[in-house]
């Protein structure tokens, strides 16, 4: 925005304009121009948005008289996240770990059981039907069996996590490896590829689209699953406390502007998996992918 | 017949002189039940081992007898009920190029599936020739579509037949870029598929198919989808290929004048159930130009392919 205006300025102000430097002038302020309505699209656009947001929120607040108890001011919120850093900090880092193990099994663990799904269709008649029941039975309700099991704790946590995560990776990996072009299939057999080679270097990189699809819903279960893990299975010592049970403790305490930071910071840790992972699918499939194609 | 393809002939006959034998591969323990889909009723399941091809016999010509494969009495029904194809008989000879043409549902691309394994016969029997290695390990297919890896690059999909097999990274990637050049691809090499127009995806598969120094080369309507000028540069290239690597060549179209330009032999199908109607010559000779195309020759006998195919179409 202020380029534009500086660059105007300048083109409003030569006194003497000969065509040419006009020409250039105006080349200039149009390259200017060009670049500022794209940037102004892509940042500026969404923090005008925030801006005013941000005015009604404190315009609220003031207009009726709202208690911090209820909504609290952004500084207020920055204050209170500040103060309690030291908690907020391990907490994150604890979420962060039953993220990554949680995710990552659930990674290596769906795509081990979709690989098995697809090559044999005994396998996927069997099988396939229980994971649907068990996907279809609530975490909420699964969650105590888990405890039961594994006790409080990261490994109850962990696992929460990662059967959230599990489903969506195992039901689109399935789904892409079991739709392979039938062309490309009759292509590896006229060469006499095996059974692994058909997998290795057909149907696996024919699923990454799908799998990929997969592991961004995943990504954006993830810290979910952590964070209700550990609302159900949290410890509470200072250093094994998860942001989950941070939450429990800022909301008993009614420390409303920490709740709201904590809030935060599990976005965060969110906005953290989820942009991981685009890369990760932006990297793997964008040289190749259609759905990649507008960004060329 | 044509003089112009004397030379690797002779070069492959002479290897093959003393191997005459053929193999029965497939349809000789079909049930007895199966083979009364067969409308036909004269053909013989049970060919033996030891009734061969016809064994070679230089021509006057110089020409041989040298049969690559023949095929007896094949039928093909699906489900044991839609009769595909009933009682095919062909023999195809090396340096043959054959175009199979024919409307929709007289089991080309079936016939097609059948010589490279894909499909099993219901009854009758496919005999290659017997040599080493074996034909059937020496096919290569190229599909109606293009049929590439969309994540692979150019030279990668070429090469992919090649690292199948088992060959190294440095060597199949030298033989990939060979077959690259061949089909005039040299500057694509690093690109993707869906960079690529459909001619040139189609140039990319056929190199892919030349990898593996095909013996018999199965082709499934490859230039069905392009214009037909694309079609047209693309069967020239195919002939010169052709003259370099001297494959035998099975091609289905629709197309008569392609049919007509292209190959040596033109077999008719008839439909419901496919079965071959007509056989015909196409004695130009190779190589053949664009200029072949606007030769009277070349016109009678797109008229004769033409009216073989009308007779199919209307009884």
């Amino acid at each position: 925005m202020a380029e534009l205006t500086t660059d105007g300025n300048a083109a409003n102000d030569s006194t003497a304009p000969t065509e040419k430097r006009t020409t250039t002038l105006s080349a200039t302020a149009n390259r200017v121009g060009l670049l500022s309505s794209k940037t102004l699209m892509a940042v500026g656009w969404p923090l005008l948005f925030g801006a005013a947001l941000l005015a009604v929120w404190y315009a609220a607040i003031a207009v009726f008289d709202i208690p911090e108890y209820q909504l609290p001011p952004l500084h207020r919120i920055i204050e209170a996240g500040f103060d309690e850093r030291a908690v907020l900090f391990s907490g994150a880092v604890q979420t962060t770990i039953a993220c990554l193990i949680g995710f990552f099994t659930s990674v290596i663990g769906g795509i081990a059981l979709s690989v098995l799904l697809a090559s044999s269709q005994w396998a996927f008649r069997g099988v396939y039907p229980y994971i649907l029941l068990l996907k279809m039975t609530p975490i909420i309700v699964i969650a105590p069996i888990i405890i039961l099991w594994a006790g409080q704790g990261l490994t109850s946590i962990t696992t929460i996590t990662f059967l959230i995560c599990f489903f969506p990776i195992v039901a689109n990996t399935t789904m892409g490896l079991r739709s392979t072009d039938a062309n490309l299939m009759d292509l590896f057999q006229v060469y006499k590829a095996s059974s692994w080679q058909q997998m290795l270097w057909l149907r696996v990189p024919g699923a990454l689209p799908y799998f990929m699809t997969g592991l961004k819903i995943a990504a954006a279960l993830t810290p979910i699953g952590a964070l209700y893990g550990d609302t159900v299975a949290g410890m509470g010592s200072s250093n094994e406390a998860g942001l989950g049970f941070v939450v429990m403790i800022f909301s008993a305490q009614f420390k409303v502007p920490a709740l709201f930071a904590s809030a935060f910071v599990a976005c965060a840790i969110g906005f953290l998996f989820v942009g991981l992972v685009n890369l990760l699918a932006w990297w793997t499939l964008h040289r190749w992918h259609d759905s990649y194609l507008l960004d060329d | 017949m044509e003089p112009s393809r004397e030379g690797f002939i002779i070069g492959t006959l002479v290897a093959q002189l003393e191997d005459e034998k053929t193999t029965r591969l497939a349809g000789g323990d079909t049930l007895p039940d199966e083979t009364d889909d067969c409308l036909g009723g004269t053909m013989t399941t049970a060919v033996s081992q030891s009734s061969g091809l016809a064994p070679t016999t230089p021509a006057t010509g110089g020409r041989a007898t040298d049969a690559l494969l023949q095929l007896d009495g094949v039928c093909k029904s699906f489900d044991g009920q839609t009769q595909v194809l009933n009682n095919v008989d062909l023999q195809i000879e090396r340096g043959d190029f054959i175009a199979l043409i024919g409307p929709s549902g007289c089991g080309k691309s079936t016939l097609l599936k059948l010589v490279a394994g894909l499909i099993e016969p219901t009854a009758g029997a496919l005999n290659f020739v017997e040599e080493q290695p074996p034909v059937r390990d020496r096919l290569a297919y190229v599909f109606q579509d293009a049929t590439l890896l969309p994540w692979l690059s150019v030279i990668d999909n070429v090469a992919m037949p090649l690292k199948i097999a088992g060959l190294e990274r440095t060597a199949r990637l030298k033989r990939a870029q060979e077959c690259i050049d061949l089909v005039g691809l040299s500057h694509a090499a690093d690109q993707y598929p869906r960079q690529l127009s459909g001619g040139m995806r189609m140039r990319v598969s056929i190199a892919r198919a030349l990898t593996v120094e095909p013996a018999l080369l199965l082709l499934d309507e490859p230039f069905g989808a392009l214009d037909e000028m694309t079609r047209n540069t693309l069967n020239e290239e195919l002939l010169r290929i052709r003259e370099q690597s001297g494959w035998t060549a099975l091609f289905v179209t629709h197309s008569v004048v392609e049919a007509v330009f292209l190959a040596s032999r033109v077999v008719v199908l008839a439909p419901t159930p496919g079965r071959i109607d007509a056989v015909l010559d196409i004695p130009l000779a190779y190589p053949r130009t664009p200029a072949t195309r606007e030769s009277e020759a070349f016109g009678g006998l797109v008229l004769e392919v033409t009216r073989a195919l009308h007779g199919v179409h209307h009884g």
